[in-house]
């Protein structure tokens, strides 16, 4: 789809535009915040612990600070760094891994995809945690190896995906023709194959990704995410919980920036899923 | 005598957006048909012929589209406009069916042959009981000469060959009685001895009942022995109407006598095709004037291309029956129509020497499919035994019906799919013998195009990557005479667009996307093309000139070519020796003359007798002649 046409398609969906212009907000402050802000984000100061929020009454700052005097808003920032960085991350090594199983799986066929598949299928009914509770014991942890943990739970839908669009291109004349040109497979398979099937793989990232960020506040909620003094939402999600009759604002506020950094993101992904996936787009028009 | 249907001045239009024009794919089309009369409505894809059908089945506005707002159309002096959707639906099948080019798709897959015609028995016979309306299903059956009806009524459609499932929809069709019959496309997916059968049914139907028939169809061929009258479109209005002998004998709108002029005859060869320059137009970006004009040699500033030429009736011996949608008429002669010249190049080219280019030895081919039950699978034989000579500079036809194994063959030939058994040599070397490089290196040489090139270019690719690819796989792109020059050389010989390397495929029509895979296969200069049903999916005005191209580059080049097809006038044209193939196996193989002169084998005399031809009174010949054989063995 152009970027005429893409434009002209979100010029008709309100609520598209006020979650690009949400997320937007949201990566630009999390990014800048951090940077230009003349506080430390880690480092106790006892003597402001749990003051509210200014406008509240409280004398914390904009959002309050934490159990530690920490101030919030700079925590919820740096949170917010940490759940698109690891987001986007993840869902690249899950999208990329899986579109290389699927695109052999798809293109070799017989034993190859036999394995192959039979692996996606035994990976899709593991329950996931308890997956991701051995990966995390065996990596190391951090932000490094979360990635690598959500990356390898979410790869077997691009291999489903794309696998199912390589078996029809694989008997399509395009992959008759450059086999008579005189290719070689590795060439038909990434300068042939891969482009047209990288369109159906791109717009399924751009609904993973809201959901692995989810799965990145879950994890470090229940304490095998990312590690302090590295930040991350669920973790201040969870240290708000212990204080949530007295100082509401911990949880309140760090559960409303992932609700509108979750929201947001699926917003936008689900409707590039919808304009972008060829499958899609070709039933509709 | 009134007429049973009558469409007057039907436009349809489409608003895909509140604020753009709106897309007016039929314009002005005005016709009647009478009762028990056989109309043909003939146009290219893109015409409006469907949609002309849709409208009269008042199913436009389920499309969304809608009808202008002076469109009047009544069946039997009612006026169906005013009609609800409820009576509405007592029409549609109860005084007008229709029937559709796949009866595959138009068929319920999980219910019984016999379900689907009682049920249509249901809708519109309604006070029958189970007996009865089960013996009106089986009559049906035999009506339309479905062997053993009764059995038939418990089978499933998966279970009836293309031919027997559209009989079956005729059936259903017939089971509303209805008094006008539209048949849309209804032989285009059948295999030509199938076609013909199909088209005597409905034949020898309208005639026994009665029965009004719209023939819509793209092949002016097919209802020259049919129809009683023909209607041409082009470009969403009507631009000729005649009595069916009339048109063919005589046609006088440009586009109609072009049309004819550019089929290939099947009872002679001839030098050269009459070609029509360019494609036709899409519904949302016709030319202005008359929508032929810019393809048309006889157009002129400023009487072609301002107003839109109405339909006016012709004076003379055909009388009123006659009119034609040209602003010239009366300036022009059809008959000056002169085939397209043949290239200097090609005139200067080589001719068949006595080496051997292909030599194909005892080859065979096997696919295993899956069998019946969890496990276990059938071998089909796609390619049976078949050996052959390719001398080079020679142009080898191979035709057959679907399933035959030509398509099959070509691939084994170029070992794209591996031969079961059997061994193909090109110049002297036994391809299944060659290394992986070796026969990747050798691929340069023998090239192939495919029926549908849109299938085959990539669609993220621009042209001058596409036409590049074979050089840069070769690694020999930006070698001396590699190079984008000589690409633009290429899109000129192909008569492509000067600035066609910087476009993607989909910008380009269906004839120019062929013309684009022809260019790629022979960047490299190959010794052998294989040609796979080249024009079968392209538009019957562009097809002439791609066949001249294809006669053109052979000559230029001196290559040696295979040219597959299932329409013997298109291999008559271009072949020297034609080969026909029937359930795997070469039956017949001999020199064009002599296969048309003399055809040997009962398949090849199957498929001359039933190629149609577009001169009326030769295909009402060959009918009789059909039903005088049937009659013996029925």
């Amino acid at each position: 789809m152009s970027a005429r046409r893409l434009w002209a398609e979100l010029r008709r969906r309100p609520v598209i535009i006020a979650a690009i212009l949400v997320a937007v907000a949201l990566v630009v402050s999390s990014v800048l915040v951090p940077i230009i802000s003349d506080l430390d984000a880690s480092s106790p100061r006892l003597a402001r612990r749990l003051q509210g929020p200014s406008w509240a009454g409280g004398e914390g700052g904009l959002l309050g600070t934490d159990s530690l005097g920490r101030d919030l808003f700079l925590r919820i920032m740096h949170g917010m760094r940490t759940s698109f960085a690891v987001g986007a991350l993840a869902a690249l090594l899950g999208a990329a891994l899986g579109t290389l199983i699927g695109l052999v799986s798809g293109y070799f066929g017989g034993a190859v995809d036999a394995v192959l598949m039979r692996l996606t299928d035994i990976e899709l009914a593991f329950p996931g945690i308890l997956l991701v509770m051995v990966l995390v014991r065996v990596l190391e942890r951090g932000i490094v190896g979360l990635v690598i943990v959500l990356g390898l739970i979410s790869w077997m839908l691009y291999a489903r995906v794309v696998r199912g669009a390589v078996l029809t291109l694989r008997t399509s004349e395009l992959v008759t023709a450059t086999t008579g040109l005189g290719a070689s497979t590795p060439r038909i398979l990434f300068v042939h194959v891969l482009p047209n099937v990288a369109a159906a793989a791109m717009s399924l990232m751009a609904v993973t990704f809201a959901a692995l960020m989810l799965a990145e506040a879950s994890l470090s909620f229940i304490g095998f995410g990312v590690q302090p003094p590295q930040i991350s939402l669920g973790a201040i999600l969870s240290s708000g919980r212990e204080y949530l009759s007295t100082s509401w604002w911990i949880s309140t506020f760090s559960g409303l920036f992932l609700l509108l950094g979750v929201l947001s993101t699926n917003l936008i992904g689900s409707w590039l899923h919808r304009v972008t996936d060829p499958l899609t787009v070709r039933t509709a028009s | 005598m009134s007429a049973l249907l009558e469409v007057r001045d039907l436009q349809v239009a489409f608003q895909r957006r509140r604020d753009a024009e709106p897309v007016v794919p039929v314009a002005d089309v005005s016709f009647d048909i009478r009762a028990g009369e056989r109309v043909g409505l003939v146009g290219e894809s893109g015409s409006g012929k469907s949609l002309t059908a849709l409208a009269v089945m008042g199913l436009i506005p389920r499309i969304g589209g809608h009808l202008g707002p002076r469109t009047s159309i009544s069946l039997g002096g009612e006026n169906l406009l005013a009609k609800s959707e409820r009576e509405m639906r007592w029409i549609r099948g109860g005084q007008i069916a229709m029937i559709f080019q796949d009866p595959l798709s138009s068929l319920n897959p999980v219910l019984k042959t016999g379900r689907q015609v009682i049920e249509a028995l249901e809708l519109h016979r309604p006070g029958l009981d189970n007996r009865e309306m089960r013996a009106i299903a089986v009559d049906l059956l035999d009506q339309v000469h479905l062997p053993r009806p009764e059995r038939l009524m418990d089978s499933y459609p998966h279970e009836l060959s293309g031919g027997m499932r559209q009989r079956v929809m005729i059936a259903i069709a017939l089971a509303g009685d209805p008094d006008l019959l539209i048949a849309d496309e209804p032989t285009t997916a059948l295999d030509v001895t199938i076609q013909a059968e199909v088209l005597d049914l409905l034949h020898e139907l309208g005639e026994a009942r009665d029965l009004a028939v719209l023939l819509i169809t793209h092949d002016l061929s097919i209802i020259a022995g049919f129809t009683h009258r023909v209607l041409v479109m082009y470009g969403g209005r009507l631009v000729e109407r005649a009595p069916t002998r009339d048109l063919y004998a005589d046609p006088r709108h440009p586009y109609t006598g072009l049309l004819l002029r550019s089929i290939p005859p099947l009872d002679r060869t001839e030098e050269r095709l009459v070609a029509i320059a360019g494609s036709p137009p899409e519904p949302a970006a016709r030319p202005d004037g008359c929508g032929f004009n810019p393809r048309c040699p006889f157009s002129m500033d400023p009487a072609c291309t301002t107003e839109h030429p109405p339909l006016i009736p012709l004076d003379g011996a055909a009388g009123a029956s006659r009119a034609t949608a040209c602003a010239r008429v009366d300036e022009i002669t059809l008959g000056s129509l002169a085939p397209a010249p043949v290239s200097a190049a090609a005139a200067a080219g080589t001719a068949i020497d006595d080496g051997v280019l292909v030599n194909l030895e005892r080859l065979s081919k096997t696919f295993k499919i899956k069998g019946e039950g969890l496990v276990g699978h059938e071998l089909i034989t796609a390619v049976d035994d078949v050996s052959l000579e390719l001398r080079r500079g020679e142009v080898l036809g191979i035709v057959g019906e679907s399933g035959s194994g030509k398509s099959t063959l070509a691939r084994c030939m170029l070992h794209l799919i591996e031969p079961s058994r059997g061994t193909v040599r090109f110049d002297g070397r036994e391809l299944g013998a060659l290394g992986v490089r070796q026969l990747r290196r050798l691929r340069l040489r023998m090239q192939m195009i495919f029926q549908d090139p849109a299938s085959s270019l990539d669609p993220r690719m621009r042209v001058g990557r596409i036409l590049a690819e074979p050089l840069r796989i070769h690694g020999l792109w930006g070698t001396p005479g590699h190079n984008e020059a000589a690409l633009q050389d290429l899109i000129e010989l192909v008569q492509l667009p000067p600035d066609s390397l910087n476009r993607f495929p989909h910008e380009f029509s269906g004839g120019q996307r062929q013309r684009i895979a022809i260019a790629r296969s022979l960047t490299a200069r190959p010794s052998l093309l294989v040609c796979d049903e080249p024009v079968s999916a392209l538009d019957v005005s562009v097809r002439s000139s791609i066949l001249n191209l294809l006669a053109d580059l052979r000559k230029e080049f001196g290559l040696t070519m295979v040219f597959i097809a299932h329409d013997l006038s298109l291999v008559r044209y271009l072949c020297d020796r034609i080969g026909v193939m029937h359930q795997g196996r070469l039956v017949e193989l001999k020199s064009t003359e002599d296969l048309f002169a003399d055809p040997v084998h009962d398949h090849t005399r199957e498929l001359l007798a039933a190629q149609p031809v577009p001169d009326p009174a030769t295909e009402q010949e060959r009918r009789t002649h059909r039903r005088s054989l049937a009659g013996v063995s029925r």
